[in-house]
């Protein structure tokens, strides 16, 4: 198939690709866009935008999308979720994005908003992620919405999902991931991974399967970050060495920078398409993180 | 199951705040058998009304009040002759009250109001459709009456009523040590679900993508041709 974006060629060539993230401003804030993607531009083919994590009000994910595209061209990875948006919402949405110039789109299910500030809203969750995979491969290849009527003009957009290599039972993911491919996924991105233990499982139980994997790396900011996400994120572990080199670490963001960088270098090594770097708030250390990387 | 709670006795209160004469109804049903509604209960809160100053003038019992009889039966007799019929006394029973609180789901309550001209008021907040796990003192929702069931190849495990986010085809990443991103006491239904399928040889069942959910089936307010 045609690669619309920038993302998509990227993979196709196979070249090791990095991709990052945004976080949308809690306001009507344009400038906070505008410097990230500024930040970001230089070090990756693509960027996510989150859409509401946790049920959080944040600006909306098409909004950001759209100023990062035409004020910096950094081009969007549009993460749409299932959580606050019925059938109906959701493909007036990727028809709209599409209209925007949004080439690539990310369909995870989304956070319940019970964890969230918000735990009183009614939660949506009409499709689940392959749903919403299958529904946008058909918006895209039959031109025809869900219940059947035809579109003037298709979407042109490309097609990822998530998969978090380190949930138990893996097989249970794996299945799931399987349906997605099913469905129409063209990327996958993967929720954290500090453990490469956690790769190598995700090679096996993945290599029947055609459709290139960007790792999720983030940088551990502090130590109590890390505890914190060892106790309570799903899918995460973070083995002992790492734990004792940032308890051993004069200087902790520079202890940071390193071990994503090794592990960046890490997934290149394993053969693994490309990284999706979530800067958590180090955006300006991006590039050194790639730098140490040696990519 | 219908699963119930009773409600505080101060919303009871201020319910029945107009009327003095109460006639307090239980249902021999499902709320009966969690103990909300039986005939105990109905002793109970007739005896809080008394001390509020209420006089509870009939006490009684309806084997269940989602079926007390059909138009042609009920829909040209009194109040009186109603009770009289469908309901079982418990003690002196006087039928001059103002106003019936029933220990009924909302089905019952709503039900005794399409034949009763006296107010029937809800003493219940009403749920839903689930059982009480003994082990744990709650009560699991297990079925949202979809209208379109799949528990043949769910391990009879509903993912519409178990797993929050009602997802038909498979777990969100939000499982954390087996349990739900939600409520970190409650197992994962999807990981129940691989479980049951694993050791029943079945997981072909669920490497099927589950097309979107028909909620026209599953959406208030719902009539079904029987």
């Amino acid at each position: 198939m045609q690669a619309y974006s920038e993302l998509m060629k990227s993979l196709k060539s196979g070249k090791f690709t990095i991709t990052g993230e945004i976080d949308p401003p809690k306001g009507a804030n344009r400038e906070s866009i505008i410097k990230q993607a500024k930040e970001l531009k230089p070090y990756v083919v693509a960027a996510n935008v989150t859409d509401n994590p946790l049920g959080i009000v944040f600006m909306g994910t098409l909004a950001v999308c759209t100023i990062m595209q035409n004020e910096v061209g950094l081009e969007a990875i549009y993460q749409v979720t299932c959580r606050d948006r019925n059938r109906i919402a959701l493909q007036s949405d990727i028809l709209g994005a599409s209209a925007l110039g949004i080439k690539n789109i990310l369909a995870l299910t989304g956070d319940h908003p019970r964890l969230g500030d918000h735990p009183q809203a009614k939660p949506v969750f009409d499709l689940d992620s392959v749903q919403l995979v299958k529904m946008i491969k058909r918006l895209r290849d039959e031109g025809k919405d869900l219940a059947g009527n035809e579109l003037d003009v298709p979407p042109k957009v490309h097609i990822g999902v998530g998969i978090s290599p380190g949930l138990e039972p893996l097989e249970l993911e794996i299945i799931k991931f399987e349906k997605k491919v099913e469905a129409g996924a063209e990327f996958a991105q993967t929720q954290v991974v500090y453990d490469t233990k956690v790769l190598e499982r995700l090679k096996d139980a993945a290599s029947h399967l055609d459709i290139p994997i960007l790792v999720g790396v983030a940088p551990l900011k502090s130590v109590k970050m890390a505890k914190f996400m060892q106790a309570n994120v799903p899918g995460i572990s973070i083995p002992k060495e790492i734990m004792e080199r940032l308890e051993r670490a004069k200087d902790v963001k520079e202890e940071s920078i390193n071990i994503t960088a090794e592990l960046i270098r890490e997934i290149k090594e394993m053969g693994f398409a490309g990284v999706h770097i979530m800067p958590v708030g180090m955006d300006e250390y991006v590039g050194e993180m790639i730098k140490r990387a040696g990519i | 199951m219908i699963i119930a709670k009773t409600k505080s006795m101060e919303e009871i209160e201020d319910m029945l705040k107009d009327y003095s004469r109460i006639a307090v109804i239980g249902c021999g049903g499902c709320v009966s058998f969690y103990r909300v509604g039986s005939a105990k209960e109905v002793e109970e809160v007739s005896k809080n009304l008394e001390k509020i100053g209420k006089k509870v003038v009939y006490k009684g019992m309806i084997a269940r009040q989602c079926y007390i009889g059909t138009e042609d039966e009920l829909g040209s007799l009194s109040d009186e002759e109603i009770l009289k019929k469908v309901s079982r006394a418990i003690g002196k029973a006087e039928y001059d009250f103002e106003a019936i609180l029933s220990l009924a789901c909302g089905v019952g309550v709503q039900n005794m109001s399409r034949f009763l001209s006296k107010p029937v008021l809800p003493a219940q907040n009403t749920f839903f459709m689930g059982i009480k796990n003994m082990d744990e003192n709650k009560y699991n929702e297990f079925c949202i009456g979809c209208g379109n069931c799949i528990l043949h190849l769910t391990a009879g495990i509903c993912p519409l009523a178990r797993c929050p986010k009602s997802l038909l085809n498979g777990s969100c990443g939000g499982i954390f040590k087996g349990k739900c991103e939600v409520d970190r006491e409650r197992d994962c239904a999807w990981v129940l679900i691989y479980n049951r399928l694993k050791a029943m040889g079945k997981l072909d069942n669920i490497r099927r993508i589950f097309e979107p959910k028909d909620f026209s089936k599953a959406s208030h307010t719902r009539r079904i041709d029987i």
